[in-house]
């Protein structure tokens, strides 16, 4: 019988485990959040809340301000459970593609009003931006121990 | 989630504190939860958006990123598996810390600490601190690139001399 070695055999059962995690979470996750793929869908039960106070978090992507005030697309995420809901703002814009969006409210006639908007600080662009150098900053680090080691595996102490 | 500026920020903080020798691995494991990206770019063609936000769940949890930890270690040489290993759970540990500071914003995924044991959610409203920190790991890590090649331009001359 062949020898196998056990951290290979460790590592490979990891990743077969997070594939079944991975699997699972298509069928588990949404009862505890409330997948709800179609917007429609979402705004009906919207009335299943009716009265009661929710807290959603999300991105919106899709701003049309209309008299009752914005409606935009939430992903369906936190304690919230909806995929589109209408929110009533007072004094608080939401742009197109903003990230970071958490509203806290009560349901009332369909709609959500919403009692406390918070938009995150760090705008989209700054985000992006720090995220590019942070790929930057791990490549140049990585590489540079990686390089190092290669050529001059003597001084892999100094390293 | 908190840029990967700030990930990596962190994790070089950790690598000279606890003076680590094989700082990529640890600047790897402080990334390694947002593997998730892979599979909600993945996903969302294919199963849509609500879905691929479920998918990312799982990977994006401790427990997932553990498991992908015991994955990259035993790819990594062997004769290092278990300093690997810390070094990667080490930078996991460090990336869930920062990522439960943002509460509420980023998503679900950001908070589920426990999964897939509890669907209790912890974190700590620190969204303000998150900018500054990220400007602050901007000039650390533009200072250290700095600061090497000077030392490298110093040796040369001294060669020179």
């Amino acid at each position: 019988m062949a020898k196998y070695d056990w951290r290979r055999v460790l590592g490979v059962f990891s990743l077969a485990l997070l594939a079944v995690l991975i699997v699972q979470s298509y069928y588990v996750v949404p009862q505890h959040w409330g997948n709800m793929p179609a917007t429609e869908y979402a705004a009906d039960h919207l009335q299943e809340f009716e009265g009661k106070e929710i807290d959603v978090d999300g991105t919106a992507t899709d701003v049309i301000y209309s008299e009752k005030g914005a409606i935009f697309y939430l992903n369906p995420v936190a304690k919230g459970l909806f995929s589109r809901l209408e929110v009533k703002t007072e004094g608080t814009s939401i742009k197109e593609g903003q990230s970071g969006v958490n509203v806290q409210g009560t349901v009332r006639n369909g709609i959500l009003e919403a009692d406390n908007i918070r938009v995150s600080p760090i705008p989209w662009y700054m985000e992006s931006f720090f995220n590019l150098a942070g790929i930057f900053f791990f490549l140049f680090f990585s590489l540079k121990e990686w390089r190092i080691k290669k050529r001059f595996p003597y001084l892999e102490e100094a390293v | 989630m908190p840029s990967l500026l700030a990930h990596i920020f962190l994790g070089m903080l950790l690598a000279y504190l606890f003076r680590v020798k094989r700082k990529s691995v640890l600047l790897f494991g402080a990334i390694l939860p947002d593997i998730k990206i892979f599979v909600y770019l993945l996903a969302t063609p294919l199963l849509g958006l609500s879905a691929a936000n479920a998918l990312i769940v799982p990977v994006h949890s401790p427990f997932g990123s553990l498991l992908l930890a015991l994955f990259f270690a035993s790819i990594l040489p062997k004769d290092e598996y278990g300093k690997n290993l810390f070094l990667l759970c080490l930078g996991v540990g460090a990336h869930f810390a920062l990522d439960a500071s943002i509460y509420p914003f980023y998503g679900i995924e950001h908070y589920l600490l426990l999964y897939p044991f509890s669907w209790s959610i912890y974190g700590i409203d620190g969204m303000a601190c998150i900018y500054p920190f990220s400007i602050l790991g901007l000039l650390f890590l533009s200072g250290l690139i700095l600061s090497g090649k000077k030392q490298r331009i110093l040796k040369q001359d001294d060669r020179i001399v």
